[in-house]
């Protein structure tokens, strides 16, 4: 509780409560933060994306579809946690029932069975509660591996992280689950997101700032959902 | 190369059939914010269905007259130049807003480059507090996902509507983005710089070969790295 407490004043401090306009970013680490991008985006050219490439040419859409519904199952206990913390108890429920109809009748998952009830997904994260809170969202990061961030969305991925259902497990099986999960997530985003992101590498004039507009506006777009209550796809 | 400049008389001609369009009256904002865009996804639309035989450039040239026509785009420059704005010639100012505007339609006519029934519909037209307009719209059928366009409008003092913004999906604006990438570039390398980039960001647009697909922004950016599973689509 005190840990909590002591994290959200940090939080704070670090982030104050007002967003810069996305054009003004607070990017006071930018050197750093493109040369971790250069290198994420080297490491994504020669690793992620082939490898991706891979998984898409080799493995079955509906294996590949039924990956996807197995992971974000497990991410369910956190978009229903955050939707009770954002007093979007209507949403929460939405996630509460797709939790217990995917993970019962969808076999853990496997089968997006709520979907066809009518329980469509959403997000919710913790970072996006701490927006929802107030908390401003700080100078802009490039982390590596996680990619764009800034300290309030990092606190609240490594929440995400800590919020996975297998860290029960306990010891070296808990790390290696999640972060088996973890990895495969990543792939299974990357594989989703591919020509995205190979579009909006081709159409900027300048990757890393419109990288980060981006993902500032989609932030954004998320605590203004989450504020009013609305699902964000 | 590509020849930038659209006939005034092109421009003129729409301007007149916007004008000429019943609806397009001062004393009803929202019909006349939403003919405008009704127009330009018109435009799009014709420019889709002879795609294959006008190739880009075709394109290119054929969407021209109708994007100058729909789009404020010296406003959308001087919103994306913000700060620097001020400090550029009038010279500079020109050059960059017809590099701009020549960048913006190379875009749509890479984009909207082929046609498999799809087809354009307004969803709803609302007047913000300060009097601006968003039309929304969304392109759908054609066998992809759907996509969600709102466009922003402004009248100027004879009450005629113009775009002076874009939101993908309802969260990307295209004058946050770019107002991003222009800061960094003219913060970087100057008016030099940037113009060149447009200019290459142009042609390379022109360059794109047509019928690959192309999805637009249609993801939310963070999850293009994040271990968070996005929805199931």
């Amino acid at each position: 509780m005190r840990a909590g407490a002591g994290l959200l004043f940090i939080l704070l401090v670090l982030t104050g409560c007002a967003a810069a306009p996305i054009g003004e970013a607070e990017d006071p680490f930018e050197p750093v933060n493109r040369h971790t991008q250069a290198g994420f985006l080297w490491l994504d050219d020669h690793v992620l994306h082939p490898v991706s490439d891979a998984y898409v040419g080799s493995v079955p859409e509906g294996v590949r579809r039924s990956i996807h519904n197995a992971l974000a199952n497990l991410g369910l206990p956190v978009v229903i946690v955050n939707d009770l913390l954002q007093g979007n108890l209507s949403l929460s429920a939405s996630g509460l029932g797709r939790l217990a109809v995917n993970s019962t009748a969808g076999l853990g998952g496997l089968f997006d069975v709520a979907g066809d009830l009518g329980l469509k997904p959403h997000q919710a994260d913790f970072g996006q509660t701490f927006g929802v809170w107030g908390i401003g969202e700080g100078p802009y990061l490039f982390l590596p591996f996680f990619g764009p961030s800034n300290p309030r969305d990092a606190v609240g991925t490594a929440l995400g992280i800590a919020g996975n259902p297998l860290i029960l497990l306990g010891g070296w099986e808990a790390a290696a689950s999640v972060g088996g999960t973890t990895v495969s997530g990543a792939l299974d985003s990357r594989a989703r997101r591919s020509e995205a992101l190979d579009r909006l590498r081709g159409e900027s004039l300048d990757y890393y700032a419109a990288l980060r507009a981006a993902y500032r506006q989609n932030r954004l777009y998320h605590i203004e959902q989450g504020r009013a209550g609305r699902p964000a796809d | 190369m590509v020849a930038c400049r659209i006939s005034f008389a092109s421009v003129a001609a729409l301007c007149f059939g916007l004008l000429a369009s019943p609806g397009v009256t001062q004393d009803n904002p929202p019909t006349a914010a939403a003919a405008v865009v009704a127009s330009l996804d018109a435009a799009l639309l014709d420019a889709m269905k002879d795609a294959r035989g006008l190739g880009p450039r075709g394109r290119f040239a054929r969407l021209g007259p109708a994007i100058r026509g729909s789009f404020d785009l010296d406003d959308m420059t001087r919103a994306a130049a913000w700060k620097h704005w001020e400090r550029l010639s009038a010279e500079q100012r020109r050059q960059l807003a017809d590099s701009f505007a020549c960048f913006e339609t190379a875009q749509y006519a890479d984009w909207f480059d082929s046609y498999a029934g799809q087809s354009f519909s307004v969803t709803g037209t609302r007047i913000l507090a300060d009097g601006s307009a968003v039309v929304g719209t969304v392109m759908s059928g054609g066998g992809g996902p759907s996509l969600s366009l709102d466009y922003v409008l402004r009248a100027d003092s004879a009450q005629h509507w113009r775009i002076v913004d874009v939101r993908y999906n309802g969260w990307m604006s295209e004058v946050e983005r770019r107002r991003s990438e222009f800061a960094e570039v003219l913060d970087h390398g100057g008016i030099a710089v940037l113009l060149a980039k447009l200019d290459s960001g142009r042609q390379a647009a022109l360059d794109h070969a047509d019928n690959v697909a192309k999805p637009h922004l249609l993801e939310p950016i963070r999850d293009l790295w994040s271990i968070q599973v996005p929805p199931i689509d």
